[in-house]
């Protein structure tokens, strides 16, 4: 489990890698050919839109993997007893996981319903792409995301003398 | 009732320690129950309200600022200003202001300005005795200048939620910036001046050669701001062109030239930024959500009639207004804060007579002031975190310069239009 999980996070980094670099790049494309070749980089909006939500999604799975969400968590600061940073943390977790687990269930309603208008599938007008894919993104970010509360969870359940969960929390503006 | 109910979820929800994208995903929840709304669309619409190319500038701005930060492309930006600054008590702290100013204008995150100008200066400030609580207030409070001096991600959001010019909205937050920095400084100078156990950097025995190597070495950070503001005002390239070069630009710099980059590091700045990128995109995603069902309850009217039913008097009705935006900037992050508060406030204010470019200084100053005023305060505990110092120790100092530089900013931000519009009046006759 833990090793398909370190794959699985392995995999996360470099698609948000390969993603930022593809965005990057493309528009530093898109500036040369302007200026220099006067021409234009034809639709470019249609993939890299595409990248981007996988950017965003797979980011913020990696960001609750790493548990750098930003939080306010006025009330951890104020607990003193571990016992009960503990007990708060799992109930703060579980009502993660709870909210978490509405919002994949909405990913997929959503993914599902534009699947059903197979064979007229919602797609980008030049190169095809099917609105499913972005739309399939926000549905495994969340679920990713749920998937690493419930890791998170798991782990304080199974290690009573982890007082709370370590933030990075620095991912701000 | 609804409006209670939404705004008592949220602050429940945020005071929990919840993250904000969750916060706000119970928030859609309420929502989904007690209002008449169909659940189903709510995360289509938030797709179609993202899937916007202008957007990538936040994320390429992002990176260009990691890039940075590994790549200590803010040492020689330091340097050079302790040459001018560095002889007189309270100089290396006031270098570190304007360096957060110079990098702000690079970056456009102001997470990114702490870490990085924090990085470099607090072992500087530490051994020139300044007093550790002291120096991390002091960076923490200067780091929100990365959001007012352009190009700013948060006047990106703003000016995109609101239908504003992104230049406009960029120009009207440079002079409250301007401000900001010398009331910081001042007010640095003031508290520095007896402090006599300061150690204070040598005279260069040449003034000018030094300049010219100090210079020389700072040229390549300082093209970046040149190369992002030239190339957006000079109507080469849109922002999110700009970021995107800025981040193609960052690379070589950062690896050949400050040799802070090599393959390990880039690859952490790269999953570092990526990661940030999503916990900032994804929030989004679900503010936009909340905000456009507030909208189409009817929220802002709601709140506009609450406040015109307390006051109609313009200077008390800003005065809530600003409370407001302070206490969101206090409880959530300034991308959360922008997008909820323009939506809702702005109709508000352009009942007052206040121009919507003057709104987005206002909103800037506000969420900078806003990241660093407890107790949520996300950049005063970062600032700890960069320091190495107890948050307890930063209070006092940051209250003053709260007190003394912030505020004033605000104030005149918000009574005097001419602050916020006479840029863009000046360079765009807007």
């Amino acid at each position: 489990m833990s090793k398909l999980l370190r794959y699985l996070v392995i995999a996360q980094k470099a698609v948000i890698v390969l993603c930022s670099l593809l965005i990057a790049v493309t528009f530093g494309i898109v500036v040369v050919l302007r200026y220099l070749f006067e021409a234009n980089l034809f639709a470019y909006e249609e993939w890299m839109l595409v990248a981007a939500f996988l950017l965003y999604f797979i980011g913020a799975a990696q960001g609750s993997y790493d548990n750098s969400h930003i939080k306010a968590d006025l009330l951890n600061e104020w607990i003193k007893s571990p016992r009960t940073r503990r007990r708060y943390a799992i109930a703060t977790l579980g009502l993660e996981i709870a909210i978490g687990a509405v919002l994949t269930y909405w990913g997929f309603l959503m993914v599902a319903e534009d699947l059903a208008k197979y064979p007229e599938l919602p797609a980008t007008p030049v190169y095809k792409i099917p609105l499913a894919v972005p739309l399939a993104t926000i549905f495994l970010g969340f679920f990713l995301m749920t998937l690493y509360s419930l890791m998170h969870m798991l782990r304080l359940l199974h290690e009573p003398t982890a007082g709370h969960r370590e933030s990075k929390g620095d991912a701000a503006s | 009732m609804m409006l209670l109910g939404v705004v008592l979820l949220l602050c429940v929800m945020l005071v929990l320690g919840l993250p904000v994208p969750f916060a706000f995903g119970a928030v859609m929840i309420y929502l989904a129950i007690f209002a008449d709304t169909d659940a189903t669309t709510f995360l289509i619409s938030g797709y179609w309200r993202m899937n916007n190319i202008v957007l990538l500038a936040i994320p390429l701005f992002i990176m260009a600022g990691g890039l940075m930060e590994k790549g200590r492309i803010a040492q020689p930006l330091v340097h050079l200003a302790e040459l001018f600054v560095g002889r007189v008590r309270g100089g290396i702290s006031a270098a570190a202001i304007i360096a957060s100013a110079v990098f702000g204008a690079i970056s456009g995150s102001a997470a990114a300005t702490l870490t990085c100008i924090g990085s470099v200066l607090v072992p500087r400030l530490r051994a020139a005795n300044y007093p550790p609580g002291y120096s991390a207030a002091l960076i923490a409070s200067a780091a929100p200048l990365g959001l007012l001096i352009p190009p700013s991600s948060i006047q990106i959001i703003y000016a995109w939620i609101t239908r504003q010019s992104v230049l406009e909205c960029f120009l009207a937050t440079v002079v409250p910036g301007f401000i900001l920095i010398t009331l910081l400084c001042v007010l640095n100078f003031i508290l520095m001046r007896r402090r006599k156990d300061i150690a204070l950097e040598p005279a260069p025995e040449r003034f000018t050669g030094e300049l010219v190597q100090r210079g020389a070495s700072a040229v390549p950070a300082l093209m970046m701001p040149v190369i992002i503001l030239g190339g957006i005002y000079g109507g080469i390239m849109t922002p999110t062109e700009a970021a995107g070069i800025a981040v193609l630009y960052a690379i070589p710099v950062g690896w050949y030239i400050y040799r802070g980059l090599n393959r390990k590091t880039f690859i952490e700045a790269m999953v570092q930024s990526a990661t940030t990128t999503g916990v900032v995109m994804v929030m989004f995603f679900t503010v936009m959500i909340v905000s456009r069902l507030l909208v189409f309850e009817d929220i802002p009217g709601i709140a506009q009639d609450l406040i015109f039913s307390i006051s109609e008097n313009p200077i008390v009705v800003l005065i809530m207004i600003n409370l407001v935006i302070v206490l969101v900037g206090m409880l959530m992050d300034d991308v959360s804060g922008v997008l909820l508060t323009a939506p809702l406030l702005l109709p508000i204010v352009q009942d007052l007579g206040v121009d919507p470019v003057q709104f987005a200084a206002i909103i800037g100053v506000n969420l900078g002031m806003g990241n660093i005023t407890p107790p949520t305060a996300p950049l005063l505990y970062l600032g700890a975190r960069v320091a190495n110092t107890k948050v307890a120790q930063m209070l006092w100092p940051t209250l003053l310069m709260i007190l003394f530089a912030w505020l004033p900013t605000l104030v005149i931000t918000t009574y005097v239009p001419g602050v916020a519009l006479w840029l863009p009046e000046l360079l765009l006759g807007k």
